[in-house]
């Protein structure tokens, strides 16, 4: 049964475009264009996935009020935000919404949108089965990260990462020790992005932990060239 | 003409202390005003003199029976004799030593005395001092005379004036009576009554004793005579005789000669009589003193001295205070006061005359007058009133009323004291307290000016708008206007900072929905021709320019805001700029030669590894654009005194002196031809701010050492390495 994704972008010709590549790639897409539109869809009935333009029509924090209406109906279903604009990227990644993601639109969106879909939909059904697969655990020191269910624990308490913060995460820890520099990092986050937001990316990884551990220092810098995890 | 401001700056502490010399025109004033009190009380002193002298004048004048009773008539100096009040005790010892201080006084009897005839006199012969005095209730009389040849009385002989010898004459009520002292040999003598006819023998008169003594000149006779043996008048005479065979008198020197009929002098002392009626007029503070027409002082009442001191210490406290602070401030004193001493040196030698000026003019020509005189140098000042007596329309005398200024140089004295310890007081409350506000003020503003300096970071951030001030001054208008700017300018920022975000999202929808159309058209095309094919790729490639073109923008507008929310860690550049060039740009600019240069030791510096890095690359691709093609690109990073440098150079083009002020500046850019890359002119821009950031500068240059090109270097802050 194919997964039916909602989309929910102001723009026409994005809409129109995103909904045809999507159904390309097997999803049943319905698109909407109004925050009111899609929430009264929504209280008839949950999409298996949601793509969400933040910004819709006049309201600039449409797609923000939207997240938090979804959420009251359903605590897992998967999120992807789109955002044109570099300032929402932070407010974004300040969300604890569990299984979510964010993109820039850009040229490369639709190329990387079809792996993003694929690993949140793995992560539901990960969290819903409930299976731990042992050897998809990975665990050093204080770090515990399960690849499956995307829950990273840090001394023990969870740390809310967004699907790109987790795969940048999961490429450190993955080898400790080793550099990752940009291009890896951006390969591993599945983006083609500017070294900046790379490093924009680890300075949000950073404050998520230091949250947690005000002493947080395990990602180093390796004199800008990439990074690496020390614990 | 920064220079001069520069030059020109002085704190308002300084000007403020500079207006508090105001200030000093208070102890002017009080000076000013001192002189004018001190000269009123000195003129109102000298009236009252001149009133006191008048009343004496008027009290004794036409006291034509008084006036004849003391001989203020007498006129003839030479004869007349002035009888002083001896101040010490007389020995009768033949020594001078006690008649002091009024030997001084001693009249000297030469020529002019002379009763012999004239013409057989010669200065050496003979020649004497005498001086007579009261004492007790006896005359005594000093004579020391100068005698080229003493003859003594023969012990054979009766005769008594055949050998040196002094004849004393006395007339009084009862008649004239003439007396003789001589002697055997130097000692004791006695004086001897002459008879009235000649004939009777002389008759020794024990009362009149004396001693007689040889000296290397001559002889002194030093004898006394009881007062009731005196009358009113009383002449002297010395006798020479120089021929021991002849035992001729051949000089004679004195007042009178009665051989010759002519009358003794008179016998003048102070007058009790004038005393007593002076003293009835009671002036306590005065000393009024009567002289004759010879100038002579002929009665002398009262003193100089003060009986009370006038400025008598008050026991209060706050007296008590002022004495120790005007003690403090003795020194600073003596140069505003007239010193003058309130000792007054009694004179013990009473002087017979009294020459002091106007006396004169008031004998000869009847004016008074006010004169003001030192006792001595150093001594009080003291005033004196001169007013003329008169008998009848007739000068007899004049009156002499003196005071010390003393009490009015006291008070101007104690006036000045108090003027200037008030004024000093003054000067320091007065200055301090200017001094206390104006840094008060000054410390406002150097805070306000901290606070507005605090507010913007060093690269144009706008911090915090707080500029607080609690006072309601102009200093505290100047904070609330501070502050309104500083908010206006905050609201500009964000607002332009919103815009741009909001400008960026508008682009950036219709950009990718003309990619994702493009991505749709090509997955749907079936077979496109290579042509068409073609179309896809440049639209795409554009729209991929255009993106990154609006990334570049909105990376150099937000920047500032990037940075901020960045972390900075202490890194060796040393070691990051040789991996920068190798993991990155020698790979991206395969056909450039690049050339780095780093020294030993580590270069720490605090930064953002990444940040540096993309600074470091925008100097980079601008070198490598502009370098002239088979020259290397030179990259190296050394240290310098308390800077770490990072310098990258080309050779090629350089850049024209008046681009180079500008080149920094946002928009500004100079690109060579053949570059297709799009650009903005943000390059160098954003390499400035990021060093601004860092709290370091970039600067450009021309190559030296004879090679054209650019060198840009990095200026950062040394860090202290702790690994």
């Amino acid at each position: 049964m194919p997964y039916r994704i909602a989309l929910v972008e102001d723009d026409p010709q994005l809409q129109a475009n995103y909904a045809r590549a999507l159904e390309r790639e097997g999803y049943r897409v319905r698109a909407y264009t109004s925050r009111q539109e899609a929430m009264a869809a929504f209280a008839a009935g949950l999409p298996d996935l949601v793509i969400l333009d933040i910004m819709l029509g006049p309201e600039m924090t449409g797609g923000f009020e939207l997240c938090t209406y979804l959420r009251s109906l359903s605590p897992i279903i998967p999120i992807i935000f789109l955002t044109a604009r570099d300032s929402d990227l932070d407010r974004v990644s300040g969300l604890r919404l569990g299984a979510w993601d964010y993109l820039t639109k850009d040229t490369t969106t639709l190329d990387f949108l079809p792996a993003r879909i694929t690993a949140l939909f793995r992560t539901v059904e990960a969290l819903r089965s409930g299976h731990h697969h042992q050897d998809r655990v990975i665990e050093h020191g204080c770090l515990r990260i399960d690849e499956d269910r995307k829950e990273v624990l840090w001394q023990g308490r969870p740390v809310s990462l967004t699907l790109t913060e987790f795969w940048i995460l999961l490429c450190l820890a993955r080898r400790p020790g080793h550099v990752r520099n940009h291009d890896q990092l951006m390969e591993a986050a599945s983006v083609i992005v500017t070294n900046n937001a790379i490093a924009a990316h680890i300075r949000r990884i950073r404050d998520k932990f230091r949250e947690i551990d005000p002493g947080f220092d395990a990602i180093r810098s390796e004199y800008g060239m990439g990074y690496r995890w020390q614990p | 003409m920064n220079y001069y401001l520069n030059l020109m700056r002085v704190s308002l502490r300084f000007k403020l202390a500079l207006v508090s010399l105001f200030l000093l025109l208070f102890p002017l004033l009080g000076i000013r005003l001192n002189s004018i009190l001190k000269q009123s009380l000195l003129t109102s002193q000298q009236d009252t003199l001149a009133l006191t002298a008048q009343a004496v004048s008027a009290a004794l004048a036409n006291r034509s029976d008084l006036f004849a009773r003391e001989r203020f008539h007498a006129l003839d100096q030479a004869r007349d004799l002035y009888i002083f009040h001896l101040s010490n005790t007389i020995r009768l010892d033949g020594r001078t030593g006690d008649w002091q201080p009024e030997l001084a006084q001693a009249e000297e009897f030469g020529r002019e005395h002379l009763l012999s005839p004239r013409n057989r006199y010669h200065p050496d012969t003979l020649s004497f001092r005498h001086l007579s005095g009261r004492q007790g209730g006896h005359l005594y009389s000093l004579f020391e005379v100068r005698d080229d040849r003493v003859v003594y009385r023969s012990r054979k002989s009766l005769r008594l004036d055949r050998s040196d010898h002094l004849r004393i004459i006395i007339e009084d009520e009862g008649g004239r009576r003439s007396y003789i002292i001589t002697a055997h040999a130097p000692g004791w003598v006695n004086g001897f009554r002459m008879p009235d006819e000649p004939g009777l023998f002389p008759v020794p008169e024990p009362r009149i004793q004396g001693v007689w003594r040889q000296t290397g000149q001559g002889y002194i006779l030093e004898f006394r005579i009881p007062l009731d043996l005196l009358g009113s008048r009383l002449a002297f005479t010395i006798a020479d005789v120089d021929d021991p065979k002849t035992r001729l008198v051949t000089t004679l020197i004195g007042t009178a000669n009665l051989a010759q009929d002519r009358e003794p002098g008179w016998l003048l002392t102070t007058s009790t009589a004038i005393e007593e009626i002076l003293r009835s007029l009671d002036r306590p503070y005065a000393r009024i003193r009567i002289v004759d027409r010879n100038q002579r002082i002929r009665a002398q009442v009262g003193g100089l001295r003060e009986a009370r001191d006038p400025l008598a210490s008050s026991q209060e406290l706050s007296a008590r205070i002022m004495t120790r602070i005007h003690d403090l401030l003795r020194p600073l004193f003596r140069f505003f006061t007239t010193s003058f001493s309130a000792d007054i040196v009694d004179q013990t030698s009473q002087p017979t005359e009294l020459d002091l000026q106007g006396i004169g003019e008031a004998l000869a020509e009847g004016r008074s007058s006010i004169t003001r005189y030192l006792l001595a140098k150093g001594q009080v000042e003291v005033m004196a009133a001169i007013t003329p007596l008169y008998e009848k329309k007739k000068i007899v005398g004049a009156v002499v009323v003196e005071q010390t200024t003393n009490s009015i140089l006291a008070l101007s004295n104690r006036l000045i004291e108090e003027t200037v310890s008030l004024s000093l007081l003054a000067f320091l409350l007065g200055g301090g307290g200017l001094l206390l506000f104006a840094s008060r003020i000054s410390a406002r503003i150097r805070r306000l000016r901290d606070q507005a300096a605090a507010a913007i970071s060093p690269d144009g951030h706008i911090r915090s708008a707080s500029i607080g001030t609690r006072a309601r001054d102009e200093i505290g208008d100047l904070a609330g206007t501070l502050r309104s700017m500083l908010s206006q300018l905050e609201q500009q920022v964000e607002h332009r900072e919103r815009m741009a975000d909001n400008l960026e999202h508008e682009m950036r929808t219709p950009l990718a929905a003309v990619s994702a159309s493009l991505n749709n058209l090509e997955q749907e095309l079936e077979e496109p021709s290579p042509r068409i094919r073609n179309y896809l790729d440049w639209a795409r490639n554009d729209v991929r320019r255009l993106e990154g073109l609006l990334t570049s923008i909105r990376e150099a507008t937000s920047l500032r805001e990037a940075l901020q929310q960045e972390s900075m860690e202490i890194f060796d550049l040393g070691r990051a700029l040789p991996m920068w060039l190798q993991h990155g740009w020698q790979q991206t600019f395969t056909g450039v030669e690049f050339r780095c240069t780093v020294p030993d030791g580590p270069l720490p510096v605090k930064g953002d590894p990444v940040r540096l890095r993309q600074a470091t690359e925008k100097l980079v691709e601008n070198a490598v654009s502009f370098h002239r093609p088979g020259t290397p690109v030179e990259l190296e990073v050394r240290s310098g005194r308390r800077q770490v440098l990072l310098q990258v150079s080309n050779q090629g083009n350089t850049i024209p002196p008046a681009l180079q002020a500008r080149i920094f500046d946002s928009m500004v850019s100079l690109r060579p031809a053949g570059d297709d890359r799009p650009h903005l002119g943000l390059g160098l821009y954003i390499v400035r701010t990021i060093l601004d950031h860092h709290g370091g500068t970039v600067t450009v240059a021309d190559l030296d050492k004879g090679r054209q090109g650019v060198v840009f270097t990095l200026h950062l802050p040394r860090a202290v390495w702790r690994p």
